[in-house]
């Protein structure tokens, strides 16, 4: 099964440093003003989190995003795409680590 | 579906001559001024990539190549791909056909007015032919 | 400057970029500025012959103008490698083009077409700078100093064993060294040499994932990285990749010589094929948040088990 086909959509990794990735706000958002709906990223993405609805440009995927990836800002044509601070996710996945800490530890 | 079917435009990538020049300038006047329902245009480099977008276009679809010198990139290239290639011109052609007009020719990226009209002749003399293809699902 | 210089550009016409890439890669050939560049008949041509004969001493730049990058992906199914690659949509951070439809006439018109050209003017004349220099040096190494250069690292790693993981036809490896090899979820290793130092690199995974690597760019030494923040920025024939730090600290060196050989990290991603050499500001604390050898064998197993490869 070597994957050639850019449509389908792969499972998102479920753990990402420890932490459940649903649990963790990584993801591009779509800048509208500057988003000419061109369709690159769809392209681009290997995992499936964009995808065009009646021609529009929507995130789909959120959580097959990878963790700290950037790579589809770098090819946007247009720079319409807008991450969250690495820092202040790094900083979200280790408070909910701390936190599935003392809970093992309280219980 | 049949009548939905478009016809590509398929200039080749010349470079070092104007015969380049006109086969984009040709496809340009075909696909934005004359023919522009019927018609759409494709980057070469893209077929011969192997882009998955522009195979199934060149599959789906009718196909004019349009050719500067003899060498034929655009038509043998589409024809590598599998399209099938339904009209093909060589510019080539035409120059000895319209001597009346002048133009730099050595200037690739404006040869000036003559070159503009020439393109214009010879889009025109491909309509009818896009609208045969495109009218009567690919037979001319 | 008289380097042979051959242009390759894509020829694009489908999108306003594309026609505006090609006029100015055909205005730059025009003005003359670089008295000997010449662009490449077609990409396109079916003949490949013409291509194979450039001189050693020829600089070849591929020029996309969108990023279905048609220019590279083309001269690398002629197993040509371009020394440098422009991508003309990265100048639309700072120049607007013209937007919906416009004849190519028109555009010819624009003026985003001569600062376009401007642009592409300026970076060819800063790589024909580093290709000289690049030429100049290799040849003074050549006369003068055999080997064993005083300033150059040397990265001899030390692995114990090395984890392997058939998929398919292809086989990744992992080694393992449990006091001193750290793995991140982005698949990027870290290497601890002591005193806080680490050598950086890319797993196999990656590697293969990326296919052939034509262009690695590094951040310069002296750059402060935070964690998961890029070291390097690759291109390879398939796709654009960072290298994303498991460390956070400054960058004390770089592997040059994938500069001039980018393939190391394909052929040898654990050894020659190091990046960066960083010096950690946290190697402790953040150590212990990283995967071990085999913790990373298996994340990357239930990866490609469950994406498959992208070749």
């Amino acid at each position: 099964m070597i994957n050639s086909d850019k449509n389908r959509i792969p499972k998102q990794i479920h753990r990402f440093m420890g932490v459940d990735r649903k649990d963790i706000d990584w993801f591009p958002i779509i800048d509208f003003n500057k988003c000419n709906n061109c369709g690159d990223c769809v392209q681009f993405c290997a995992h499936g989190v964009f995808n065009m609805e009646n021609g529009v440009l929507i995130v789909q995927n959120p959580k097959n995003c990878v963790v700290f990836c950037q790579a589809c800002l770098k090819m946007c044509p247009k720079d319409a795409l807008i991450f969250q601070e690495k820092k202040k996710v790094l900083a979200q996945i280790r408070q909910i680590k701390s936190q599935q800490k003392q809970s093992i530890d309280n219980y | 579906m049949n009548g939905r079917k478009k016809v590509n435009i398929l200039p080749c990538s010349g470079i070092g001559k104007t015969l380049g020049t006109l086969s984009r300038w040709t496809a340009f006047e075909i696909v934005e001024h004359l023919c522009p329902k019927k018609t759409q245009l494709l980057c070469l480099a893209r077929a011969v990539v192997g882009d998955n977008e522009i195979q199934s276009k060149i599959l789906d679809n009718y196909n004019i190549t349009l050719d500067g010198c003899p060498k034929q990139c655009a038509k043998k290239n589409i024809e590598l791909k599998g399209g099938d290639v339904q009209k093909s011109y060589l510019m080539a052609r035409f120059l000895i056909k319209n001597r009346d007009l002048i133009y730099d020719k050595k200037n690739v990226i404006d040869p000036g007015d003559g070159a503009l009209e020439l393109a214009k002749r010879i889009a025109l003399q491909i309509r009818p032919v896009i609208d045969k293809i495109f009218d009567q699902g690919g037979a001319i | 400057m008289n380097v042979k210089i051959v242009l390759i550009p894509c020829m694009g016409c489908e999108k306003n970029i594309g026609k505006i890439g090609t006029l100015a890669a055909l205005s730059l050939e025009k003005s003359k500025k670089f008295p000997f560049l010449r662009l490449n008949p077609s990409i396109t041509q079916i003949a490949a012959g013409e291509y194979t004969s450039f001189s050693p001493e020829t600089l070849i730049i591929a020029l996309n103008c969108c990023n279905v990058r048609c220019s590279t992906k083309i001269l690398n199914q002629k197993s040509i490698k371009p020394h440098y690659l422009i991508n003309i949509s990265k100048y639309l951070k700072d120049i607007n083009i013209p937007k919906g439809d416009y004849s190519i006439h028109e555009l010819l018109k624009d003026s985003s077409v001569s600062i376009i050209t401007e642009c592409l003017s300026n970076e060819i004349e800063e790589y024909v700078i580093q290709f000289t220099h690049k030429h100049e040096e290799n040849s003074v190494i050549k006369v003068n100093e055999p080997s064993n250069s005083k300033t150059s690292f040397t990265f001899t790693p030390n692995y114990s064993k090395m984890l392997e993981f058939t998929f398919s036809k292809f086989k990744f490896q992992v080694p393992i060294n449990p006091n001193r090899l750290f793995f991140n979820w982005n698949d990027a290793w870290a290497y601890y040499l002591g005193e806080g130092k680490v050598v950086i690199g890319i797993t196999d995974y990656l590697q293969k994932n990326l296919s052939d690597i034509l262009i690695c760019e590094f951040n310069e030494i002296g750059t402060n990285i935070s964690q998961f923040e890029a070291v390097a920025e690759m291109e390879s024939s398939k796709t654009v990749n960072e290298v994303l730090s498991p460390f956070s600290g400054k960058i004390i060196a770089v592997n040059t010589k994938l500069e001039e050989a980018p393939e190391l990290i394909n052929e040898d991603p654990y050894n020659n094929g190091w990046i960066v050499v960083l010096e950690c500001n946290n190697f402790e604390e953040e150590s212990s948040e990283l995967m071990s050898s085999e913790e990373y064998f298996n994340f990357m197993k239930e990866k490609i088990e469950q994406e498959g490869i992208y070749q």
